[in-house]
């Protein structure tokens, strides 16, 4: 049996810690919105009750679609569990780790999102497709920095795998890589937010179709579709912010206090979100693809920083 | 080699066969079955070599004048030949059902007759070691793809994409005439010599006639040209789709590749210098972002497909690059990873792309309709179709769990691995590779999900689209089969990487143990895949399980409560492709025409998007300039016997002149 079969316990402890805390973040973020604009605010455990109701409901189906729609939510989630699955936690491996896993990272954030747009646009809706557009559009950048942004942490480490990357990060070289992990970070956080399609680039809360980009997409999915979809959403905030949680936390301990600094620095994570949604408003639409090509420029920056 | 001679020989009978029968069903049996039976026949060499090293020859009898007359399958030649032969034999099967349409407008022996020369010529060239029989080959391999794509002659626009075909694959040729006709040519280059010299071929050349940059250069333009190399692969987006569909699917699945195959053979038999390789990264990436940039403003779905081909052209040629500049700044591992992910993506792209013409082709019998804006909901009407074209369209994209991912993943890890070695001259070109390999990733995404969804999801948007019908069996079948080879293919990757390492071992010592640990990551990310398809399945459990005995309905799509939806209301290709398209309107070349509504009663507004290719338009101009300039000359040529005597006598009067003085 090849040495990764071995079944890592504790690889799959962090991967179900994940699975059961991630929709409270949405909790900790509407929390903290809440806080800002001086109201009380949703229950923390608003998203477990959404889903629990959303899995005990029935289905609406658009007479236009096909197998590809019930097919996106379905991709999606896939994308993201199998994601997480290779996400570091607190410099702890995921469950599997090999170089050029970054890639690998990144073609099942993109296959998740092919799947979500190809469902989008089953519906025949003009909405959706804009959403769809909009999505392919914003993702081109924003892939690039993410990519860009992981070389350069390889570059920084010497390693090629995430798990590697991470584990190998620690105070010593942030103070030798400072600027440069600093500006991996912030490319990191700019992608993430992307992703995750939080404000200023995408608004979770907007009303009008038009606006929207990830939300679009998914209007016409109902019940247990709908509710992989916020799953899906949440895992992914997870996944992206544990491993720049990862980037942000150099220390470590042992397996289990690294573990648990990660999870805290995610939920650290899910706070700035808060905050910046409070204090900002959503982008202008064209001015979001300059932003995402500013977060590559700055992965592109912290790459030729290394070069000597 | 037994089989291969009789491969060889079931081709060029079959393609004599093909012409002799009056009745068009039996004329395309023969033809179609000729060619399926030479491909099983080559087949069993090439999937040996392709397995262990072979050092077969076949040596002609009669060798012809300059050449030795030889044909030989080594590992390289294997890893090109295999998937060649099951491509075209699958487009052989399909081409039979697709051409059934033309039964009586049109003769079915002069298709299949240049399909089976074409197959011969293609193996010709995969096979040929000697610089002759290489020139034959290539050249049949031009002048019968010529004929096929001409198929549809009565169509203008076919006759011009014939006409600028013929043209660039002769210029191309002519640089290969001059490579193959130089004194000491040999093919591939140190040929011959004994093994130890053969590294030094370089330098033999240097103190004999030519210097190796002239090989290379002259390979570049010769081998690029055909390869769709940007920016003499202009013949590329007109030619291929006006082939039809299984003629489209061979010149962009295997035809393509004997560009690739020239210059690797180039790149191996001689010590490429840094600036090779620089040349070669540089216009790989160009071509590659212009490819993919192109594919966003194409209204037409083969013209698409096309444009992508190119594209990936140039993927390949980025990893040529990084290898050509692994070898000559002494790095075999970055040599070995590079050649092998062109060599990787050389079979994916084989196989995805042909389906994705396959499917086109499809699409195109089914509707009669090729531009995308006027189809839509097929899916419905054409399952097959549509089913196959998703996973050939996540393949292409470089998607897991698809082989396109394994392809993108070993360039992409020899480009980190380049940036990451302590050798700075690899720093640039792995960072340039890295951008554009991401760029062009994402932007196929786009492409393709832009495609997929306009063509075969949503309403129809015309009759054509609403009244389309699946296509007949036999272009089933191998759409099929393509479709189920697409995920082995990602799962099997470590094999194919593997195989590809261990044909590139002779050239770069240590290859095989080089690429080791890719290999293992290949064979990691495939348990992933497995994972992925693992939790889709439960995922589908779970959901067909909550909705069972549920309130399960089906409704109109949310329209934001306007009353009276229609098909044309749906976002288009162009719609979609725009915002992209606009980010790189600078390569596309795609100008823009916006109606604005105006005042407090618009009147009728619109977008009208047009696209030229710049690059023809150029090439045109400059045709067009060499023709006006060299107008003078038609002085000259009075057409007169006496006055071309008189040149003649005053040409010797002149030589004896100067070699008087």
């Amino acid at each position: 049996m090849p040495a990764f079969l071995t079944i890592h316990w504790d690889a799959l402890g962090r991967i179900l810690a994940g699975l059961v805390l991630c929709p409270l973040l949405f909790g900790v973020i509407n929390r903290v919105k809440a806080k800002f604009a001086g109201r009380q605010g949703q229950p923390l455990l608003q998203t477990y009750f959404d889903l629990a109701r959303l899995l005990r409901k029935g289905a609406v189906y658009s007479s236009t679609t096909s197998w590809v729609f019930p097919l996106g939510p379905m991709l999606g989630l896939g994308c993201t569990l199998a994601a997480l699955t290779l996400a570091p936690l607190g410099g702890q491996p995921g469950l599997f780790s090999f170089e050029g896993d970054l890639f690998l990272f990144a073609g099942l954030m993109s296959l998740g999102r092919f799947a979500t747009a190809a469902a989008a646009l089953d519906t025949g809706s003009s909405f959706e497709g804009m959403g769809a557009s909009r999505e392919m559009q914003f993702a081109v950048p924003a892939e690039l920095a993410q990519i860009l942004g992981f070389v350069a942490l390889a570059q920084a480490t010497g390693a090629y795998s995430l798990a590697e990357m991470l584990a190998r990060l620690d105070l010593a070289r942030w103070q030798i890589f400072g600027p440069v992990l600093a500006l991996t970070a912030t490319a990191l956080f700019l992608v993430l937010l992307a992703e995750t399609c939080r404000i200023p680039v995408d608004d979770p809360n907007t009303h009008l179709e038009l606006t929207m980009i990830h939300e679009v997409m998914v209007l016409d999915h109902s019940g247990p579709d709908f509710a992989f979809i916020l799953y899906g959403q949440g895992v992914k905030i997870w996944t992206l912010g544990a491993i720049l949680t990862g980037v942000l936390i150099p220390a470590r301990g042992d397996a289990l206090s690294a573990a648990a600094l990660g999870a805290a620095g995610i939920f650290g994570l899910a706070l700035i979100i808060g905050i910046a949604e409070s204090s900002m408003a959503r982008l202008k639409l064209l001015l979001v693809p300059r932003l995402l090509v500013g977060a590559t420029a700055l992965s592109c920056l912290a790459l030729i920083l290394l070069l000597r | 080699m037994i089989f291969l001679a009789a491969a060889l020989a079931t081709f060029l009978l079959g393609a004599l066969a093909a012409l002799l029968p009056r009745s068009y069903r039996a004329a395309s049996a023969i033809g179609s079955g000729a060619t399926v039976l030479g491909c099983l026949l080559g087949l069993i060499p090439a999937a040996q070599g392709l397995i262990a090293p072979q050092d077969w020859k076949l040596t002609l009898a009669w060798p012809p004048p300059w050449g030795l007359g030889s044909l030989a399958i080594d590992g390289i030649s294997a890893l090109f030949l295999t998937p060649a032969l099951v491509l075209i034999a699958l487009g052989a099967v399909y081409g039979r059902g697709y051409l059934a349409a033309a039964e009586g407008r049109k003769k079915a022996g002069p298709p299949w007759f240049f399909y089976n020369i074409l197959a011969a010529a293609i193996t010709g060239v995969f096979t040929a070691r000697d610089p002759f029989l290489l020139l034959l080959s290539w050249e049949t391999m031009a002048l019968s793809s010529y004929f096929l794509v001409c198929m549809e002659d009565g169509d203008g626009a076919v006759r011009r994409a014939g006409r600028i075909y013929l043209v660039a694959s002769h210029l191309g040729a002519a640089c290969l005439l001059v490579l193959c006709l130089l004194p000491g040519a040999a093919w591939p280059p140190g040929e011959g010599l004994a093994p130890g010299l053969a590294a030094n071929m370089a330098a033999s050349l240097a103190s004999g006639v030519v210097p190796a940059g002239v090989l290379f250069v002259l390979a570049l333009i010769g081998f690029g040209s055909k390869a769709g190399l940007a920016p003499l692969g202009v013949w590329l987006p007109e030619a291929h789709p006006a082939a039809p569909s299984h003629v489209s699917a061979v010149l962009s699945g295997v035809m393509i590749k004997t560009g690739v195959y020239g210059i690797l053979r180039i790149l191996l038999a001689l010590n490429p210098a840094p600036w090779w390789g620089w040349t070669l990264v540089l216009l790989g990436g160009g071509t590659a972002v212009l490819g993919v940039a192109g594919a966003l403003a194409q209204g037409e779905l083969k013209r698409l497909l096309a444009w992508s081909s190119m594209e990936n052209a140039g993927l390949m040629l980025l990893g040529l690059g990084l290898g050509a500049l692994g070898r000559a700044s002494g790095a075999p591992l970055v040599a070995a990873l590079g050649f092998g992910a062109a060599l990787v993506h050389m079979v994916n792209h084989g196989v995805f792309k042909s389906l994705l013409f396959f499917c086109a082709g499809s699409v195109l019998h089914g509707t009669g309709e090729r531009r995308m804006d006027q189809l839509g909901g097929v899916l419905g009407r054409m399952p097959v179709t549509g089913a196959t074209f998703l996973v050939a369209a996540l393949g292409i994209c470089g998607l897991p769990p698809m082989g396109g991912f394994a392809s993108e993943l070993v360039l992409g890890l020899c480009a980190v691995k380049g940036l990451l070695l302590p050798v700075q001259s690899l720093d640039i070109p792995s960072l340039a590779t890295l951008g554009a390999l991401v760029l062009c990733a994402g932007m196929a995404a786009a492409v393709f999900v832009g495609a997929f969804g306009t063509v075969f999801l949503g309403a129809p948007r015309s009759d054509a689209a609403s009244h389309a019908h699946e296509s007949p069996p036999a272009m089933r079948g191998p759409m099929i089969a393509l479709a189920v080879l697409a995920p082995l293919l990602g799962l099997g990757a470590p094999l194919l990487l593997e195989a590809a390492l261990r044909a590139l071992e002779p050239a770069i010592p240590g290859a095989q143990a080089l690429g080791a640990p890719t290999v293992a990551a290949l064979a990691t990310a495939a348990w992933v895949f497995g994972l992925l398809f693992a939790l889709l399945a439960g995922l589908f459990v779970l959901r067909r399980a909550l909705l069972r005995g549920r309130d399960v309905r089906t409704g109109p799509t949310w329209d934001c409560g306007y009353a009276a939806p229609t098909a044309r209301i749906q976002y288009t290709y162009s719609s979609f492709a725009q915002p992209l398209a606009d980010m790189f309107h600078v390569l596309t070349g795609s100008t823009g025409t916006t109606t604005r509504p105006r005042g407090l009663f618009p009147a009728r507004t619109g977008y009208a998007a047009e696209t030229q290719d710049r690059i023809l338009q150029g090439f045109l101009a400059l045709f067009t300039f060499i023709n006006a300039k060299l107008e003078a000359m038609h002085r000259l040529q009075q057409g007169q016997v006496h006055v071309y005597v008189l040149y003649i006598a005053a040409t010797l009067v002149g030589l004896l002149a100067w070699g008087l003085w």
